[in-house]
């Protein structure tokens, strides 16, 4: 949900009924890529038709690449952003893993790339649904990661993707929901040229691959300088709040929408907490006011930004809260969900933190309805959790356990059954 | 180890600091691209060894008077031979493994033409450079004579103008172009076309004297005055059938056929005022499946006539153009194939009809018939040869045009030892050399194009003796190897059908003697033109610049140029060439050069 800023430009903007993938060619337009490349697949397809469609009728001046996979299509705009230009592409699931390392290269090298992510489950079994796991395999490449809620958000998160990667000299991924949003219509702003224009000046590099003046680029680094590299992509991505911050507020004052890094919801007096994010937020929110309604002290933190995780932001908003709880359409294996992971690290050295409970909920696409949340927030209202100083200073004891058997069921205590009968587990028990 | 003052001072990524032209990676190399134009097979192919690719690339540039002036080096006829010539240049393209050849005699028509509406002339013999020889211009303006006003000796004419030479051209009737004129009918070559292309070599200063025929009206001595002499008269005599029944009115030789139907409107017995009307000749029979019997059959047709073809093999056995054959059955002309004529039938003197026999069946069958053409070849009148060598099938001649001495096992004694002095059996001191080409000559094909190229021939011998210059190569640079269509990387074509001819409707062809075909609009010659594969001619693609993976090829005005400092030598320029215009060169074997200023 975005924030309507009063003091926005005045402009007749279009308005299109559009699918996701459609908002994120619109949005790659608007930005005025130089290159692109890229490698179908489902459900991201569409991005790439409606780009390449758009290349061949002149109406965006970009050289697309078609290559024969997705490893191919990071390795030519890690080539094209050396030169200096802007560059795009999108993927999903295991074209985002065959990435996987020019990934890496991409952020290691500092280019702006932008790109869209669909979320959609890892194999096997097959599977084209959403879910978070592709994305968040890739959560310590160094590339900035956003994860919005609407077709409206796609589109002017793709253009703030540039601003920020720009100016931080760090790739970024905005990532979608699987059909949530991919095959979603919306009706969808498009933004005036012009002020896309004036809010997203053209790309100057400070550094560029010229062939008339010939560097090596990305050569052997001993480890007397290794770590210093290492140790500025880190600083540029701890200290991005204000850049990105700036970038938003920005955004608002031109178009009349902003969205936060992250989005507090009914929080002020609320006791328990649902952390959420990408598209089960609109669910959870008509969910929080029918728990309001009902009197329950219940509210919601959105996290829009996963990388880089805005630990502050966290804290601020948890400050003090008694129950938080996690929604996670993703599973660690062996750890548990990682938005939850994140949030426990983030709250870990803060005094005044309540338990973090994660919830897993959604994989491979299964719907997570208000009944889902519902489930979620009646658990996390009352499950009984150790209180503070029961140990006494001794260590616990380890629960007895037994190994799984495959084909088991998840042991009593472990999981919960929501209303309408879906499953949710507790990624990791309290 | 380099250190730096503060974090601040490294780049913040894997970055060199100096530049990388130190490393000089061409030292890996043990092989090396080198840019290497070969010849296209349509400029082999060619007799007249026309630049085919270079003015195709030259219209596909929009550059028409370039393309017209490179076309015109090598053929002083483009309107004409893109509409009679046999194009063996479209036979050896090598598109044609691709989809179809490119119709390069279409696109040759269109230049001819473009530059007859244009009225463009051309640059005069003063330029300093003379491409058409690579050779400087004769300082000395000397004179030469021409017997003949065909092809050969107008092409002959014309090279020699374009070296700066004096000439005089010699016809023995009262218009020029020889067979061009008279043996080829108004709708494959309409009269203004011919006389627009050779009124050009007029406006170069070449005299053409019409009405002297060589034997007759000119002597030996009278071309004494000359420095040399170039023979092209031509092959006007028709042989006989050998069949009873020949003599007399109602058979035609082919040659005199046609010239009567060339003859100015109105002019001939043949023809009623317009095309349509034959007076007197219903039903025609023409003998022989050359051009000429093509050229005949459809005329009469044009004529009113019904048309029978007798031929003695097969269709596919016919001399004549294939695309001839086609049009001329198309206009409904009948083909009896394997059939021979046995006697002419007549009653009271007229022809009334053919006796013939098939040779497929041994039948004998009697063609009703009022006019018999014949058309089964061509010999030379050498009546005008001193000592009457009528006998002669015709004029020895070696590859530079000279006249041999058939009496001394064809080789020339010295270059003014020549048939015409020993049958004469005297020596007259003053005598010029003699050259011969076209249709008179013994071992040039009886064709427009073989005729220009023997004129052109002629030219380069002549120069060579007067100006006692080296031999130069026939065709083409010396030593090219020919671009064959496995040297090509067709990855980078698109299958294109070849751009078509408007031609006018079938009832129309036949009411009159307008030509049929349409030449190109600009549009339609860009569009053939760019079908040209440029085989193993660099035209500045970008390919090899563009895969370099070493960026060691740059890009000039000159053309490109390969940092062999870094290249490694990989071959992916070669490979990846379209047209077969790079190629690897090992170094070792070829020198080796560098690998020596390593060494030292």
């Amino acid at each position: 949900m975005s924030h309507t800023t009063a003091e926005a430009k005045k402009s007749s903007p279009l308005k299109k009924v559009l699918m996701g993938n459609h908002a994120v060619s619109w949005g790659a337009r608007l930005c005025r890529v130089k290159v692109i490349s890229a490698y179908p697949i489902t459900p991201q397809t569409q991005v790439v038709e409606m780009l390449s469609e758009m290349c061949a009728k002149g109406e965006l001046d970009a050289k697309f690449i078609p290559v024969e996979s997705e490893h191919s299509a990071m390795a030519a705009l890690i080539g094209a952003a050396s030169t200096g230009v802007r560059t795009f592409t999108a993927t999903s699931s295991h074209g985002l893993l065959l990435m996987h390392e020019m990934i890496h290269w991409a952020a290691g090298a500092r280019l702006p790339i932008v790109m869209a992510e669909v979320n959609r489950a890892i194999g096997p079994g097959w599977n084209i649904w959403a879910d978070q796991g592709d994305s968040l395999s890739q959560r310590d490449t160094g590339w900035m990661q956003c994860y919005v809620e609407s077709n409206q958000e796609v589109l002017d998160t793709i253009i703030q993707g540039y601003k920020i990667a720009e100016t931080l000299m760090m790739p970024l991924m905005v990532v979608l929901d699987a059909f949530y949003l991919s095959h979603t219509y919306e009706p969808v702003e498009i933004p005036d040229q012009s002020l896309v224009d004036e809010y997203l000046p053209p790309y100057t590099p400070p550094q560029i691959l010229d062939p008339a003046h010939p560097h090596a680029f990305g050569g052997l680094v001993p480890p007397e300088h290794y770590m210093e590299m290492r140790y500025k992509m880190q600083e540029a991505l701890e200290r991005a709040r204000p850049v990105i911050e700036e970038a938003d507020g920005e955004f608002g004052k031109i178009f009349g929408r902003s969205y936060g890094l992250v989005e507090p919801y009914r929080l002020e007096d609320a006791e328990a907490v649902l952390v959420t994010s990408a598209t089960a937020t609109g669910t959870a929110r008509t969910v929080i006011d029918r728990f309001r309604n009902e009197g329950k002290k219940v509210g919601l933190l959105k996290i829009r930004l996963f990388r880089p995780f805005p630990t502050d932001l966290i804290r601020r908003y948890l400050h003090g809260k008694k129950r938080i709880g996690v929604l996670d359409r993703n599973i660690g294996f062996g750890a548990g969900g990682i938005f939850a992971q994140e949030v426990k690290a983030a709250l870990c050295n803060y005094p005044e933190r309540g338990p973090v409970l994660d919830y897993i909920a959604g994989l491979g696409g299964r719907d997570i309805t208000p009944a889902t949340i519902s489930a979620i927030l009646n658990d996390l209202l009352e499950r009984k959790l150790p209180s503070p100083g029961q140990l006494r200073g001794h260590p616990p004891e380890l629960p007895p356990q037994k190994p799984c058997k495959p084909g088991g069921v998840p042991p009593e205590g472990a999981g919960i059954v929501s209303p309408d009968g879906e499953m949710i587990w507790i990624g990791v028990r309290p | 180890m380099i250190h730096f003052s503060s974090r601040d001072k490294m780049p913040s990524f894997a970055l060199s600091l100096g530049t990388t032209l130190v490393n000089k990676t061409g030292t890996w190399r043990y092989v090396r691209p080198l840019y290497r134009n070969l010849l296209p097979p349509c400029q082999e192919g060619c007799p007249a060894g026309e630049p085919v690719q270079g003015y195709l690339d030259l219209v596909r540039r929009e550059a028409y008077r370039q393309a017209w002036e490179l076309l015109v080096q090598a053929n002083p006829f483009p309107a004409v031979c893109g509409r009679v010539c046999y194009h063996p240049c479209e036979t050896a393209c090598n598109r044609h493994f691709f989809d179809s050849s490119v119709k390069i005699h279409h696109l040759e028509r269109f230049l001819g033409d473009l530059a007859l509406e244009k009225g463009w002339e051309l640059p005069p013999p003063s330029a300093s450079k003379e491409a058409a020889f690579g050779k400087e211009i004769p300082g000395a303006s000397r004179e030469i004579a021409i017997v003949g006003s065909g092809p050969a000796g107008l092409s002959c004419a014309y090279f020699l103008a374009r070296l700066g030479y004096r000439l005089t051209v010699f016809e023995a009737l009262s218009a020029p172009g020889g067979m061009l004129a008279s043996g080829i009918p108004e709708y494959r070559l309409p009269k203004e076309v011919l006389s627009g292309e050779i009124s050009r070599l007029s406006l170069m200063g070449v005299k053409i004297v019409t009405g002297a025929r060589f034997g007759k009206d000119l002597s030996l001595e009278d071309l004494g005055r000359f420095q040399a002499v170039f023979l092209a008269p031509g092959a006007p005599l028709a042989p006989p059938l050998q069949i009873p029944g020949e003599e007399g009115e109602g058979v035609l030789s082919g040659l005199d056929f046609l010239d009567q139907v060339n003859l100015p409107r109105g002019a001939s017995p043949l023809q009623a005022p317009a095309a349509g009307s034959m007076p007197g000749h219903s039903q025609v029979l023409v003998i022989g499946g050359g051009n000429t019997a093509m050229d005949c059959a459809r005329s009469a047709r044009r004529l009113g006539a019904q048309v029978t073809v007798v031929y003695r093999k097969t269709r596919s056995q016919m001399p004549a153009i294939g695309e001839e054959v086609e049009d001329a059955l198309q206009e409904g002309v009948t083909l009896l194939e394997s059939t021979i004529p046995l006697r002419i039938l007549r009653e009271e003197g007229r022809v009334v009809a053919l006796e013939c026999k098939s040779l497929l069946t041994g039948e004998a069958s009697t063609l009703p018939a009022d006019l018999i053409v014949t058309a089964i070849g061509q010999s030379p009148d050498l009546s005008f040869l001193p000592g009457g060598a009528g006998s002669l099938k015709g004029l020895s001649i070696d590859q530079q045009g000279r006249v041999l001495d058939e009496d001394k096992g064809g080789a020339p004694r010295d270059p003014q030892g020549l048939l015409l002095e020993s049958r004469t059996g005297s020596r007259p001191g003053s005598r010029p050399p003699f050259f011969a080409g076209g249709d008179a000559a013994l071992s040039i094909p009886r064709r427009v194009v073989d005729a220009i190229a023997s004129g052109k021939r002629g030219a380069l011998g002549i120069y060579q003796l007067l100006e006692s210059r080296e031999s130069a190569s026939e065709s083409g640079p010396p030593g090219l190897t020919v671009a064959e269509y496995s040297f090509l990387n067709t990855v980078y074509f698109a299958k294109t059908p070849p751009t078509p001819l408007q031609r006018i409707a079938m009832e129309e062809r036949l009411k009159s003697f307008r030509e049929i075909e349409r030449g190109y609009a600009l549009q339609a010659a860009g569009q053939e033109a760019l079908r040209c594969f440029s085989c193993g001619v660099c035209n500045s693609c970008d390919n090899c610049w563009l895969f370099c993976p070493d960026t060691a090829i740059a890009r000039t005005p000159e053309g490109y140029v390969i940092a062999y400092d870094y290249c490694k030598g990989c071959g992916v320029c070669v490979r990846e060439c379209p047209r077969g215009a790079m190629t690897m060169e090992e170094e070792l074997n070829s020198g080796g050069a560098w690998l020596k200023e390593e060494m030292r």
